[in-house]
Parts: C-alpha cells; sequence; structure tokens
C-alpha cells in the first residue's frame, strides 16, 4: 500500500508554520511509518510555491530523528521545486545526524 | 526627552537603537519628532516595537514635534502614527501603490505566509510565479520575512511589526523585524540554555546566530531559522543587524561580526532584525540556500539523498 499527503490540499500553497506541521506529522504521516502494510508514503508537494525551514523541518526532520536511515526507503518527496528540494534535503540531514547523535 | 535624530539610517541606526535602550524604562517620556527627515525601515520597525512596549507596560510616552516634522506625510504613509496610536480614524490620504518600492509597517498576525506572501509580492512584483525573473528575490523576502516573523510569534511572547522597502536607486532591499518581547538573551537565559549563562547579551546574540541553538528545543523547533537566514544574507553579500536586550551584532558578508553592548545597564526592550541586501544578489536563491546549508549543516562522511519524483 502507498499512503499519499498532499500537502496543498492541507496547508494551502505556502508552508512556513513549524508547530502546524509537527501536529501535521504527529497525527497525519508518523503512523503510517511504522504500518508494516504501507511501504510507500508520498509528500506531495505539488501546488506548494513557498516553504520556509521551520516548516519543512518540523515536518521531515523529526521521522528521520525517529527512524533513522531507514525511513528513506519508505518516504517519498514529490513535486518539490528545486527551492523546497533543498529544504526538504537539510532536514532529512538534519534528522539523520540527530538519529545518529542519540544513537551514539 | 528623547530627541529622534534627523537621520535613522545606515550608520544613524544603532545610536538610535541606544536611545531608544537608554529611554526604555523611564516612567514618563517626551519624543520630540521635530527634526527626523530620513528613516529607514528598521528605525520605523524600531521605534513602533519601542512604542508598542510602552503602551503594555502602560509606561506614559508623550509625543511633540509631528505637526512640525519634514516627513508626517511619509510617517503616516508607512503606518507609523495609525500603529502608535498618534492617529486614529478613516485615513485622509490617497496611498500609492507601493509595488517595487515600499512596504508599509504591517503588525505581525497569525497568517505570517500570507504576510510574507504580500511584502514578498511588493519587493518583487511577478515574483509569485517560480518562473518569472523576479522569482529568486520574491523567494528570498518570503523566507527572511517568514522565518524572522515566526521567531516572534513562537518565542518573542510581545508584538512584532515588520516593515521593508526596496529603492531603483542603489538596487538595496531593506526588511526589518521587531518586536516588544523578552528578545533573545531573555529567551535563551529563561530556556536554561547552559552555553548562554555568563554571557554577554551580544554574546548570546551571537551564538543564537549558530546552528541548532533554539529557546523552544524539540520537537517541532530546530533552531536553524535564524542561522540559515544569517547565512543567506552574508552569502548575499548582505548585512544583518540584530539588536536585543542589552547588545547587538552586525553581519556583514564574509566580515567578521561586529559586537557591540548598549552600555550602562541600557536594554533595547525586545529585538530588531534589520536586513538589506542587493535585488541582484537574491536571482539565485537557490543556489545560496544550498550553500547555507552546506555551510551550517554539513553533511556526514556519506550522504544520504532522499527520493524526489517530478
Amino acid at each position: 500500500m502507498t499512503h499519499e499527503i498532499h500537502l496543498r490540499d492541507a496547508f494551502g500553497p505556502r508552508l512556513s508554520d513549524g508547530a502546524e506541521a509537527y501536529r501535521f506529522r504527529v497525527s497525519n504521516i508518523d503512523a503510517y511509518l511504522n504500518l508494516p502494510d504501507c511501504e510507500q508514503v508520498v509528500l506531495d508537494f505539488t501546488g506548494i510555491r513557498s516553504a520556509n525551514s521551520s516548516f519543512v523541518n518540523a515536518l521531515v526532520s523529526g521521522l528521520f530523528e525517529q527512524h533513522g536511515v531507514d525511513a528513506l526507503r519508505k518516504l517519498v518527496f514529490r513535486g518539490c521545486l528545486p527551492t523546497i528540494q533543498v529544504l526538504v534535503q537539510t532536514a532529512v540531514d538534519l534528522g539523520i545526524t540527530k538519529h545518529a547523535e542519540r544513537v551514539a | 526627552m528623547l530627541t529622534v535624530p534627523k537621520t535613522i539610517n545606515a550608520d544613524g541606526l544603532l545610536p538610535f537603537l541606544g536611545l531608544l535602550a537608554a529611554h526604555a524604562d523611564a516612567a514618563e517620556l517626551r519624543i520630540d519628532f521635530g527634526g527626523l527627515r530620513r528613516v529607514s525601515p528598521a528605525g520605523l520597525a524600531a521605534l513602533t516595537a519601542f512604542m508598542a512596549g510602552r503602551e503594555r507596560q502602560r509606561l506614559a510616552t508623550k509625543v511633540v514635534g509631528l505637526e512640525t516634522c519634514g516627513i508626517r506625510d511619509y510617517l503616516r504613509r508607512m503606518n507609523l502614527l495609525r500603529l502608535c496610536g498618534w492617529e486614529d480614524g478613516e485615513e485622509s490620504f490617497a496611498r500609492r501603490d507601493p509595488g517595487g518600492r515600499f512596504v508599509p509597517l504591517e503588525e505581525i498576525g497569525h497568517r505570517v505566509e500570507d504576510l510574507g506572501a504580500r511584502i514578498a509580492a511588493c519587493i518583487a512584483p511577478g515574483g509569485e510565479d517560480y518562473e518569472s525573473a523576479n522569482g529568486g528575490l520574491y523567494d528570498a523576502a518570503w523566507y527572511l520575512i517568514t522565518e524572522m516573523a515566526n521567531n516572534v510569534r513562537q518565542h518573542s511572547r510581545g508584538v512584532g511589526f515588520v516593515a521593508a522597502q526596496t529603492t531603483q536607486a542603489d538596487g538595496f532591499v531593506r526588511i526589518a523585524i521587531a518586536d516588544c518581547g523578552c528578545g533573545i538573551p531573555g529567551s535563551l537565559k529563561e530556556a536554561g540554555f547552559p552555553r548562554v549563562r555568563d554571557l554577554a547579551d551580544e554574546d548570546i546574540i551571537e551564538q543564537a546566530m549558530a546552528a541548532r541553538v533554539s529557546s523552544k528545543g524539540q520537537p517541532s523547533n530546530e533552531g536553524v531559522g535564524l542561522t540559515l537566514s544569517a547565512r543567506i544574507v552574508d552569502l548575499m553579500g548582505g548585512h544583518m543587524l540584530v539588536a536585543s536586550g542589552g547588545g547587538s551584532v552586525i553581519r556583514s558578508g564574509q566580515a567578521m561580526p561586529k559586537k557591540g553592548g548598549f552600555g550602562r545597564g541600557a536594554r533595547f526592550p525586545g529585538t530588531l532584525v534589520a536586513i538589506s541586501f542587493r535585488r541582484s544578489a537574491a536571482a539565485d536563491f537557490e543556489s545560496k540556500l544550498h550553500q547555507a546549508k552546506e555551510l551550517e549543516i554539513p553533511l556526514r562522511a556519506s550522504p544520504n539523498p532522499a527520493t524526489f519524483q517530478p
């Protein structure tokens, strides 16, 4: 099973509020990463014009802090503008770094 | 009596902030605007936040000299008089289209993303279209405004204001965000950050500009907003001034930061972040963002690329 999350439907075209992103992650993403039946989680950024670090880090970084590199196998980021792609990769790196610090 | 200087911009900004800091706790204060002739967005934002702070503390403030101030109409158009409570009621003047020139002071509300979009659209007309020539400038403005405004909302516990300006003459963009909250040193000390306990306020501000320092901590805050913003401004060859509590830090391109204190117990009651950069330097914002990330959040030995689909 693939679970697709369309961020534009949830937030509109601009993503800025980290607290909102964190709440969304906990209630709409975390559980699917733990589901054995869920092979892929797609975070669809199609239609998102702007995003900042606060939002993307709160949405993405924690997933990798919790699951480490393994989350890369399940998570797919779709429809990112180049600027947003940089923010997503930054959040991934931050999360993996923090996961490694926790494990060490 | 606080006599507002003739010019509050560039080199005049820091002395003005020192003046505000020195008078911040005055139980009664007269502010004389009679001589003011030129003021930057940072001066406007700092003054508005200063007044909001005095209002919150119920400190008495009397304003004089506005009737003879040579830029009274400009101050009115920039919303200073209304936001400071010196003028109310219906506007009796016609607003010009601010596109591509200046953006009047605006209070930071809940919809930070919309605030950022409104101001970015004024600074970079047409930039809402990612492919347009102003797309990079729009993105830079939106990113910097929303990150700084988020900090006001999440950390300051005060009221915040934003103003901006862009001039064709020198090709610069100026963005200023100020609040009357607890300040960066106050926020980090309250959070019990061990690294800041014995530092001067300007050193604490410098620490806050370093990666992964946040008074909010986990889980929804990584403490990289101010860090990446400062680095992006560096990479654009711009300037960032952060004044908060008893100190200030100015970063200019790749030069060593200039730090200083207001002295004699004077404290700017809140935080001011003033940013300026050339319009042309923001054209490749994506690349600046990438470089900033590489410098501030270096990858480990084996990078882990995420999977991106079109």
